[in-house]
């Protein structure tokens, strides 16, 4: 230890210690950063003592307080759970035109099916319910495979469609080219286009050479004039709305080999409310029919 | 070594520990004059305002709270006096902060930093402090000889004195000013009987514990070190600006009182110090000016004082430009040299900065006028963009949102502008309440509604891609539009 001494151009004390005789100012951590310092360990000690803070693997050491974040979290999902009780009970409860009728409970079904959307449906038919062309129906038009009044809606969801499960919704077409040379698939692609009312060769379908095929095979399930059967889950081939595509050549494809949705069944992972107000969520967006399907037709 | 004279000790270790501003405690000596009165005016005024404006009742019907100035966390709105503000004119917050900004640039290229010297609340409650400080542990010469003493048994009982009263009016601030987001009644009831919210009692704790800190400890090393504000003021003055000056010309070189008078040859500043003793932050005008001077003028006021005493004109310290300075120094007007040609410095900074403020505060106050109760937020569903419905029809889907503020409409309807042939349907929460050429919605006592507004063209009428629309939203009690908002209608694209 050399002479502690006051550095003559500074004015600050030295260390004490020499370095081939160089010597070093004496600039000590300030006082209020030790403070600091010493609280941050007294928190820390603390900390430790009160929370869940030393990992251990699998786990960690349980703080005096007993809190963990898990916990916490679990008691926040109760609190959610205990508050929506009583309206997921009476939503369970009431039927369909009843919670419609009900401006709050409407309300309420119709926020909470919007985000049951967004969480089960909106992977296949997108977030608005557009669905996809060729791929998924869009639920916010007027056109149904299935149905579009609260009824309908609601089997749909909660026993799906061309599922495992016993109660959906089931129906297969034919795949025509196993029994039909292609150029008689293209004459009915023909008649089907010729089936909504704007096309020109509507009034004349009668004469093409698709009609006597289309008679034979098809309208037992589109119907007569091709305006679709909801019970076997048959596209109107009549309108505007093509799930597969319009075009000639994917009808064609379709009848030689058609493809069909599937949907899983809802019931089996969600509660009785969460499928109703998903029920009056869908039928609110803009496609949704008073009727229950048999009756639809007078809609039309 | 010993040899290294003063000049060159600066210059080769540049400061020392306690030669930086802020680190040497400034002891405030009291001082009476003109600035000295308009800063206590200031204050009281602003403390007056801030702790009273807090407990002003405000008439309003229902369950509406009953305080003038209230913004209301849990209810999202702001209230202020007759008016209430809803989430939606946060875009008047934005004016505000803009009239703030370009007048506190405006006042700057006029008076120099009139805001830190006279309305800061830093500057203000600092100065709050140091007058109880003063009642408790007197003047400057006092305090200082009192820090000398240590804590004897009076000075201690005086301490305890200054520090309680120090923390009350923290604690009041606090309570004060949460108490314009949680209610003025609500915090300062609950509060102190511990029955308010974690949030609000955390909230006070906080402000109040920073009142006394700032205010009572770091005081001027806001300023030096925190406040970004006096690190880019200077680039707002211009030489027009009125400035805390010290008229160096006339004042040195610096000289006792009495040498002059026996004859001597120098100038009116009989270095007595008083300016840098009653400075705030305690740095030494004569040196020009700096960082530290907050522009409050109370060395003007002390120099004024000497000056009179001695019977020689006031003013060696006061609000001057550096034009004025320079022309009394050199008797000369000052030139600035622009593309090689000498000219006298412009006032674009007076006239752009005035010229923002009056735009903004003109904006501000046509937006305040002409602001309806009404509120109509219309967003496209753009997943699809359209549906196509079986008869070949193209419907867009509108989420609106309204909101009536003012309770201004019993019924409300959609007219649609832009489109042939359209149905308009409202589907509600999943109720359709009409359905027609202009469906009606009851609004009655509704404050707001979330609406999904589906309008359906026609084949035959159907645009092609993109079509642009205007949307009113009709009072169905007098059919006055309330307001309007043009968005795009969208088709397939053949």
């Amino acid at each position: 230890m050399g002479k502690i001494e006051r550095d003559p151009i500074t004015g600050q004390y030295t260390t004490g210690h020499q370095w081939n005789g160089i010597r070093e100012l004496r600039t000590p951590v300030p006082i209020w950063w030790m403070l600091v310092w010493i609280a941050s360990i007294a928190f820390a000690l603390v900390y430790v003592y009160l929370l869940p803070s030393i990992p251990l693997g699998d786990r960690t050491t349980a703080g005096a307080t007993g809190y963990t974040a898990r916990l916490n979290l679990e008691a926040e999902l109760d609190a959610v759970r205990t508050a929506r009780a009583e309206a997921s009970a009476q939503l369970a409860e009431l039927e369909l035109s009843e919670i419609v009728a009900d401006e709050e409970l409407a309300t309420l079904a119709f926020n909470g099916g919007r985000s049951a959307f967004g969480v089960n449906c909106m992977q296949c038919h997108g977030a608005g319910g557009g669905g996809q062309i060729g791929q998924f129906p869009s639920l916010i038009d007027d056109d149904w495979l299935w149905g579009g009044s609260l009824e309908d809606i609601w089997y749909s969801i909660n026993h799906g469609i061309r599922n495992e499960t016993l109660d959906a919704r089931f129906a297969l077409m034919p795949a025509y080219g196993d029994f039909y040379e292609q150029a008689e698939i293209e004459d009915v692609a023909d008649y089907v286009l010729a089936l909504n009312p704007s096309s020109p060769e509507h009034a004349t379908r009668d004469q093409l050479p698709g009609a006597e095929m289309f008679d034979l095979e098809c309208s037992a399930c589109h119907g007569v004039n091709g305006e679709g059967g909801r019970d076997f889950g048959a596209p109107n081939l009549s309108d505007a709305v093509w799930l597969y595509g319009g075009e000639r050549e994917e009808i064609v494809a379709q009848i030689i080999n058609p493809r069909m949705g599937v949907m899983p069944a809802f019931g089996e992972r969600l509660d009785e409310a969460t499928i109703k107000m998903l029920t009056v969520y869908v039928h609110a967006l803009g496609g949704g029919e008073d009727v229950a399907s048999g009756e639809t037709a007078a809609l039309q | 070594m010993n040899s290294v004279s003063e000049g060159q000790r600066t210059m080769v270790v540049g400061y020392q520990a306690d030669e930086f501003p802020g680190v040497k405690k400034v002891y405030q000596k009291s001082v009476s004059g003109t600035f000295r009165r308009i800063k206590s005016a200031v204050l009281a005024a602003i403390s007056l305002g801030f702790f009273g404006a807090a407990w002003l009742p405000w008439n309003r019907p229902g369950d509406t709270p009953d305080q003038a100035f209230l913004m209301s966390f849990t209810e999202g709105k702001f209230y202020a006096l007759g008016w209430t503000f809803w989430p939606q004119d946060l875009y008047l917050l934005t004016l505000v902060l803009l009239f703030s900004a370009f007048g506190l640039f405006f006042t700057n290229t006029i008076v120099g930093r009139i805001w830190c010297g006279f309305s800061c609340p830093q500057t203000l409650w600092t100065d709050a402090f140091q007058m109880i400080e003063r009642v408790f542990e007197g003047d400057r010469n006092d305090q200082i000889r009192r820090a000398k003493e240590g804590l004897t048994a009076q000075n201690l009982i005086r301490k305890i004195g200054k520090h309680t009263v120090w923390a009350a009016i923290g604690l009041a601030t606090g309570l004060t000013l949460i108490g314009y987001f949680a209610g003025t009644v609500n915090t300062f009831t609950q509060v102190p009987t511990f029955q308010a919210s974690t949030t609000t009692m955390v909230l006070v704790g906080v402000f109040a514990a920073l009142t006394y800190l700032l205010a009572g400890f770091a005081r001027e090393k806001v300023c030096l070190y925190m406040c970004p504000w006096p690190r880019f003021q200077s680039a707002m003055l211009d030489p027009n600006t009125k400035i805390v000056t010290y008229h160096a010309w006339r004042g040195e070189p610096r000289g006792k009182a009495k040498k002059k008078a026996a004859g001597a040859e120098i100038g009116d500043c009989v270095d007595c110090n008083l300016c840098v003793n009653v400075c705030p932050t305690g740095v030494d005008i004569r040196n020009g000016l700096q960082l530290g001077c907050i522009g409050c003028g109370l060395c003007a006021d002390a120099c004024d004082g000497i000056m009179t005493k001695l019977k020689r004109p006031t003013g060696l310290i006061n609000f001057a430009s550096l034009a004025e300075t320079h022309e009394e120094a050199h008797l000369s007007a000052p030139m600035v040299e622009v593309g090689g040609q000498k000219r006298k410095p412009t006032k674009v900074r007076f006239y752009g900065y005035g010229a923002l403020m009056i735009l903004v505060s003109a904006a501000m106050v046509f937006t305040v006028l002409n602001r309806t109760g009404f509120d109509v937020a219309i967003t496209p569903e753009r997943d699809p963009a359209f549906v196509m419905l079986s008869d070949g029809s193209i419907r867009n889907i509108y989420n609106v949102r309204l909101s009536d503020r003012g309770a201004e409409a019993e019924t409300v309807r959609f007219e649609v502008d832009g489109l042939v042939g359209e149905t308009i349907t409202i589907s509600h929460a999943g109720t359709t309440l009409a359905e027609g050429e202009t469906p009606t919605i009851a609004f009655g006592d509704i404050e707001a509604a979330s609406l999904r507004v589906l309008i359906t063209v026609p084949v035959t009428r159907r645009p092609e891609g993109r079509a642009p629309i205007t949307f009113s939203l009709v009072n169905g009690d007098d059919g006055r539009v309330m307001t309007t908002t043009s968005t795009y209608f969208w088709g397939p694209e053949n």
